[in-house]
């Protein structure tokens, strides 16, 4: 065991064969931290798993970028609320979450793609993910609708933000140097109908909206 | 405030249950009627959710981040790059010391037309093609055939303006007849070649001197007190060459030979 300064301040590092090697709960509390360095492990040392079992499983290279976003993702919410239990090594763990969204995300778009005959299908997929902590729907849902605010104008982005945070409109419209509130209020409603049409119009959007009675 | 502006307004507050009953009543209506209405509201829905949970947001912006690294990571490590930029440095500039050595030495070799001035100073003619394409200049029409065909080689067949005019096949010794090779001959690369002289009276030394076309003695003989020497020429390269002969260290003739 040997100290390394990181980005993060002095940890407990295993250093093997040149490359900086993080013990599991060092991840898992750098996750929760939103530490970038943690991150980026990540991509490195866990990509592969994730890429074994999504191409294997009739993924292409996309499909795995998608799934392994969203196990970190699941993996960061499951560190924050520490519901974590640990008996076995992260790898291990994160394989386990990765391939039960993959399954989720197969039967699902099977499911879309088959529906007007295999209406039997429906109901076995519909018990497979209630059976699960993980929706591997609203992983999806999320990470598009997200993926289109991102793309958003710069000051859209910042305004929505600060409008959810529920900063006071006066405030906003000093350090978004707008004139008065009414601006900041139109605005908003511009920048929120941009980014509701730009959802409306993505097909890949299209079977997380819903047509039908609220 | 136009329509459009007014039903956005009116999304958004539907979903923060802000109409007044009057708004949410007509709001209502559309919304029975209108299934494009019903998904934009869905959508706002889903937004409000998405957009009110800030950390989610910050921390799928720090993936991304690290997904766009990871992508540039993959395209082209940068070591590879630098090994790849080294070895381009590298060869750039092998080629530019290259090219150098090859300008300075076309420079050394090939003056431009030579003037009187500059053959004075004993620069050669050179076979070299005019602007219509021929060879021309003080070259044998053999020698302007085989620059044609060999012009990496044209050069060694140029002829040496202060040898040139002393060739020729007078004797300058009454004493020495010489009477073989001539005095301008074309031959074979390798071709033995026999200098036969006549001497009247006594014999006399007899030096030959073997000069390529740059005027470099290349060969010279012992003092020889027969009539005869046979040269052989297998060592030789290409080119033309010129043979002197001197007796006693008097020059007494001048001759060329051309080997192919």
């Amino acid at each position: 065991m040997y100290y390394f300064f990181t980005f993060s301040g002095l940890s407990t590092i295993k250093h093997t064969d040149m490359v900086t090697r993080y013990t599991d709960e060092d991840v898992i509390h750098g996750l929760q931290e939103k530490k970038r360095s943690y991150i980026n492990y990540l991509y490195k040392e866990f990509f592969p798993v994730v890429r074994s079992i999504v191409e294997r499983n009739s993924g292409t290279l996309q499909d795995v970028e998608d799934v392994f976003q969203d196990t970190i993702f699941v993996l960061y919410r499951q560190s924050l609320s520490e519901k974590i239990d640990l008996h076995c090594s992260l790898k291990t763990y994160f394989y386990a979450i990765s391939r039960n969204i993959w399954l989720q995300r197969l039967e699902r778009k099977y499911r879309l793609l088959y529906k007007p005959d295999f209406e039997v299908n429906e109901e076995k997929a519909r018990y497979g993910q209630d059976d699960s902590d993980i929706l591997e729907y609203e992983l999806e849902r999320r990470r598009l609708f997200q993926q289109h605010f991102f793309a958003m104008p710069a000051d859209c982005q910042e305004l929505l933000r600060l409008f959810f945070i529920k900063t006071p409109l006066k405030q906003i419209a000093s350090m978004m140097h707008y004139k008065n509130t009414n601006y900041v209020k139109t605005r908003k409603y511009l920048c929120k109908n941009m980014l509701r049409k730009k959802i409306l119009n993505d097909p890949k959007c299209n079977p997380f909206i819903n047509y039908e009675q609220l | 405030m136009n329509n459009s502006e007014i039903k956005n307004d009116w999304i958004d507050r539907y979903n923060e249950n802000a109409l007044n009953p009057y708004e949410l009543k007509r709001f209502n209506e559309k919304l029975n009627r209108n299934p494009v209405l019903r998904a934009e509201v869905s959508v706002d829905r889903c937004l409000n959710e998405i957009l009110s949970d800030q950390d989610a947001l910050d921390f799928y912006q720090k993936i991304g981040r690290a997904r766009q690294r990871q992508k540039r990571h993959i395209k082209a490590p940068p070591l590879l790059l630098l090994a790849a930029s080294i070895i381009l440095l590298i060869v750039a500039t092998g080629l530019l010391l290259r090219l150098t050595k090859v300008f300075s030495v076309e420079k050394k070799t090939h003056p431009p037309v030579a003037g009187m001035k500059k053959m004075n100073e004993g620069t050669r003619f050179l076979i070299q093609p005019n602007s219509y394409g021929r060879y021309n200049g003080n070259v044998t029409p053999a020698g302007r055939r085989y620059a044609i065909l060999n012009p990496q080689v044209a050069s060694k067949f140029n002829s040496l303006r202060e040898l040139e005019i002393l060739v020729g096949g007078t004797t300058r010794n009454p004493a020495f007849i010489l009477t073989s090779p001539i005095v301008r001959q074309r031959l074979l690369l390798g071709s033995p070649v026999k200098f036969n002289w006549e001497s009247s009276g006594n014999a006399i030394p007899v030096v030959i001197s073997i000069l390529d076309n740059q005027g470099n003695c290349i060969y010279q003989s012992t003092a020889i007190l027969g009539n005869s020497f046979l040269l052989d020429t297998a060592d030789f390269m290409k080119g033309l060459y010129y043979w002197r002969i001197t007796v006693e260290d008097e020059l007494v003739l001048v001759g060329k030979m051309a080997l192919y």
